[in-house]
């Protein structure tokens, strides 16, 4: 069977996904959720009768039934070669995943829309706080790559998939100043973008920037958001 | 090197890594910065010592400079999760085929978003309002357990470990975050789950482990810093 990875139609936690699956060329359907009662309503239920954590994003092919978009990853970088081999590319790996989940989670927190009526001063509370901690977050980023081209040193990995992504959401979401400071970041995102197969994907109708989260976010929930600090 | 894990004086993000490494009979220190809460509910006295001094120390050292830290003689590294996965593959406690380190990933991914909703629910935005936004997400969370232990519930199943016939260092990582719950919030509903109750026993059994957790060092209650809005302190307060 073709292998099939199911999420929402937007970046989320499917990107680094669809990019590495471009990346070593698999032919797989990039099912895409637009109308939520054909997830809830239908094939969650449906999911739920073979995996215990029915969600999206998920991934079926000919030996798996998982979800989980870490797990996934992770899974795929194991078949296909895309995983570090050493001690210290696998420590360095994991410690710099740690720290860009923090930065997502952040993102996620600022994005969410919680239950109150200032919803907005929340938001714009979170957000300032957050760009001016920023710099120095994607100062140190920039100082562990060094002089390596991917993140668990000489080899790419699965990891660079998932970085690449929260590094972009921050061009994305916010002035592009902020990463474009740093050289060695601007490189890094450029080398991601040119792998064989994801430059073709990025290029094509499949991939947009945008909608990262959700419509009903606090920022980044729609095609044409501009921008702004 | 005698190992040596620094973090703060609570559970925190540090529980599975004192957990595994009591199991795995390293001899390592514990460090910790303490917490001591002034009668304005502020600062505390190793607050500063390691913001404005030991972090700072650490640059060039670590290369993202964090509590907690774990130093060896082959690692110095940050991120509680990163150290969890280095310290099961070097204490043999790392899924051993495709099937088991797939269920390990899935557990670890559903445990650590429990563990980011219970940390945004202790630590809400910085508002005046802070209060009520605490009480509503809290509420929201409890409503939603029951269904999340059940897949946990389920997903575990009949076997002994998450992986399945294996200890692996995910295990300490499930009983920190199944042990946080059954603290936060009432008991109750965990105990509908024998499968889950026998699990967590069953870790709290462990050689090493039983040891430390009834050692003073556990402080079973003190899972989040004395700013939180729930898990901060000795008491357990008694509402859902």
């Amino acid at each position: 069977m073709k292998p099939i990875l199911g999420y929402w139609d937007l970046r989320g936690r499917a990107s680094p996904i669809r990019m590495l699956l471009h990346h070593v060329g698999v032919d797989f359907e990039d099912k895409r959720y637009r109308d939520p009662a054909e997830w809830f309503g239908k094939d969650k239920i449906k999911l739920a009768k073979t995996v215990d954590f029915p969600n999206l994003p998920y991934y079926i092919d000919d030996e798996v039934k998982m979800t989980q978009s870490r797990a996934i990853i992770h899974h795929l970088g194991r078949k296909y070669n895309l995983d570090g081999s050493s001690e210290q590319e696998l420590v360095r790996m994991h410690i710099i995943y740690e720290q860009i989940i923090e930065l997502s989670e952040a993102l996620m927190a600022i994005a969410r829309s919680v239950d109150v009526e200032n919803r907005q001063e929340i938001h714009d509370t979170l957000r300032k706080a957050y760009l001016a901690s920023l710099p120095s977050k994607l100062e140190a980023i920039a100082k562990f790559i060094g002089k390596d081209d991917w993140m668990g040193g000489k080899k790419l990995t699965y990891i660079d998939f998932m970085i690449y992504d929260v590094l972009d959401f921050h061009r994305v979401l916010f002035d592009p100043k902020h990463v474009n400071e740093f050289p060695t970041l601007v490189a890094y995102l450029t080398r991601v973008e040119g792998l064989k197969g994801v430059s073709e994907y990025l290029a094509s109708d499949a991939f947009h920037s945008l909608p990262i989260y959700g419509p009903m976010g606090m920022f980044g929930g729609t095609k044409d958001y501009k921008p702004i600090d | 090197m005698k190992p040596l894990l620094v973090y703060w004086d609570v559970r925190g993000r540090a529980t599975y890594l004192r957990m595994i490494l009591h199991y795995a009979g390293v001899d390592f220190e514990d460090k910790r910065y303490k917490f001591e809460v002034t009668e304005s509910q502020k600062a505390y006295s190793d607050y500063k010592k390691w913001f404005q001094e030991d972090k700072i120390k650490l640059q060039g050292i670590l290369d993202f400079p964090n509590l907690p830290y774990y130093m060896d003689d082959t690692v110095r590294m940050t991120q509680s999760r990163a150290i969890l996965e280095h310290l099961g593959r070097k204490h043999h406690l790392d899924g051993r085929n495709e099937q088991e380190l797939f269920r390990i990933d899935m557990i670890y991914d559903v445990l650590a978003d429990i563990g980011f909703i219970l940390g945004e629910i202790a630590y809400p935005p910085p508002v005046e309002n802070r209060q009520e936004i605490h009480d509503k997400t809290r509420k929201a969370y409890a409503e939603t357990l029951p269904a999340q232990l059940a897949s946990i519930s389920k997903f575990l199943g009949s076997n002994d470990w998450m992986a399945g016939n294996h200890l692996t260092y995910v295990d300490f990582y499930a009983y920190d975050i199944l042990d946080d719950n059954r603290k936060l919030f009432d008991p109750k509903h965990i105990n509908q789950f024998p499968n889950l109750v026998a699990y967590l026993r069953r870790i709290e059994e462990l050689k090493g482990v039983k040891e430390f957790l009834a050692s003073p060092a556990f402080q079973p209650m003190l899972i989040m810093g004395p700013l939180a809005l729930f898990g901060g302190s000795e008491t357990r307060v008694p509402t859902e």
